[in-house]
């Protein structure tokens, strides 16, 4: 219960960012929540990861680099150059 | 030998004896498709402007002939054009003119690519989570890159990916102003405009080779640019157009002008030069401002045509030009004007069943004789 709480919140918090184009702010929260699922459900934390890394790439956001590299590592991304 | 053609041979001819395109040019709508795949794409046509993105990721998505182009300015200052296609689902991948900050990304299923077209990413292309899979060779997917080369501004594409490299293409126009060959600056807002004409687009390029029309149609160049005053230029199969020795230039309120262009030859003193760069492309060079003119062709008997005017860094940027700016933008225009009563004209003329593709005259219809036989040549071969 307490993660469909949690799972709520993070949807609903993405909405919100959604409906202001605060690109900043998706990224941050697909981001968090990948770290959060990452020592449990390694599978929904690439999920998260990828969603940040597709908005962080889309903004020119600092953030790609170091959330690819987390993608490779775990064997869900190739070192592809960002520009 | 089809019904096409049958005309074509006649338009071969020299010009005392040969005869325009025929009807179908400007009103098949085959020979529309067919010009299209082997004049338009299959050379150097113009599709925009680079002035339009002026900074790194300014991305304009451009419909050419219904081919879905993009066209967006690099990190390194260089523009690419793409087919605005994702290499996934074939969604179009720009529909609106604006900036990228980082890479494209397909609004379908967020493939990304970079500036420069590469494949950067593939969300849960393999699963949920997982973005690459064996089978999907990024160096294999990037976007479909169009040959493009910026010249004077204006961005011209070659489609088909066949044709000479530009420098080899238009070496002898580049030759010839070589003098001009040196940074210009785009007028600002007041110093574009677009004109829609219902014509088809060969015949604004044809009116544009020719300065017979001039003491009917731009009377007002009587006064001080006659008929005599002109000469034509001639290249065959390359361009052709015409040019005038007695080019003043344009005066504010107080007397002032436009700075020059640096270093031109005596010969500019008085000297100006109006090109058609085939297949679609006006130009025209002054010592103290130039201009392009790029035919979009709409459809069979639209076109619009899009006007930009450039001069040099001061002429461009000094408030204290924006006033002459304005009246120069706002000549041209009543010129370019005057001449759409002739193409809109010319383009009804053509649905005369007996129309025979015209006679021309053998002295001052040569530059627009040139087209028509590069146009030939283009559609119907060297036969």
């Amino acid at each position: 219960m307490a993660e469909d709480k949690s799972t709520d919140a993070l949807n609903e918090a993405l909405l919100n960012a959604h409906a202001v184009n605060d690109f900043s702010k998706i990224i941050e929260l697909y981001f968090k929540a990948a770290q959060k699922a990452l020592s449990t459900d390694i599978d929904s934390a690439c999920f998260l990861f990828t969603q940040a890394y597709v908005y962080s790439l889309e903004n020119g956001h600092p953030k790609a680099e170091e959330i690819r590299d987390i993608l490779v590592l775990h064997g869900r991304e190739v070192s592809t150059p960002i520009n | 030998m089809n019904k096409f053609d049958a005309g074509l041979s006649e338009v071969k001819k020299s010009v005392n004896l040969a005869k325009g395109l025929p009807n179908a040019h400007y009103v098949d709508p085959k020979m529309f498709e067919r010009e299209r795949d082997s004049v338009l794409f299959a050379n150097w046509a113009g599709i925009g402007f680079g002035k339009d993105i002026p900074e790194a990721g300014d991305v304009m998505p451009i419909d050419f002939l219904g081919m879905p182009l993009v066209a967006v300015r690099d990190n390194d200052g260089a523009i690419n054009v793409f087919q605005n296609t994702c290499r996934h689902r074939g969604m179009i991948l720009v529909q609106e003119k604006g900036k990228l900050r980082g890479t494209f990304r397909c609004p379908y299923h967020s493939w990304c690519y970079s500036l420069e077209g590469k494949l950067v990413t593939t969300p849960h292309v393999g699963g949920p989570g997982q973005n690459t899979h064996e089978d999907i060779k990024r160096d294999e997917l990037s976007l479909v890159k169009i040959n493009t080369y910026v010249w004077r501004d204006v961005i011209f594409v070659n489609v088909s990916g066949d044709a000479e490299p530009f420098e080899i293409y238009a070496k002898d126009v580049m030759e010839r102003w070589r003098e001009f060959d040196q940074p210009i600056f785009y007028g600002g807002p007041e110093s574009s405009f677009k004109l829609k004409v219902q014509t088809n687009w060969k015949l604004a390029v044809e009116n544009y080779c020719e300065s017979y029309h001039l003491p009917w149609v731009h009377p007002d160049l009587n006064s001080y640019s006659r008929l005599e005053d002109h000469y034509h230029i001639e290249e065959k199969g390359l361009y052709s157009g015409q040019g005038t020795y007695v080019y003043q230039q344009l005066k504010g309120e107080k007397g002032e002008i436009f700075p020059d262009f640096s270093d031109l030859s005596e010969h500019w003193d008085k000297g100006a030069e109006y090109i058609s760069l085939y297949p679609n492309v006006l130009f025209g060079v002054h010592r103290d401002h130039c201009y392009a003119i790029l035919l979009e062709p709409a459809a069979m008997e639209k076109t619009i045509e899009h006007i930009a005017i450039y001069y040099t860094q001061d002429g461009a940027q000094n408030e204290k030009y924006s006033a002459l700016r304005q009246k120069n933008a706002a000549q041209w225009k009543s010129v370019f004007v005057e001449d759409i009563f002739v193409v809109e004209g010319m383009q009804k003329g053509r649905h005369g069943h007996q129309f025979d593709g015209g006679k021309f005259s053998p002295i001052m219809d040569s530059p627009t004789h040139l087209f028509h036989h590069w146009v030939a040549t283009q559609v119907g071969g060297n036969g």
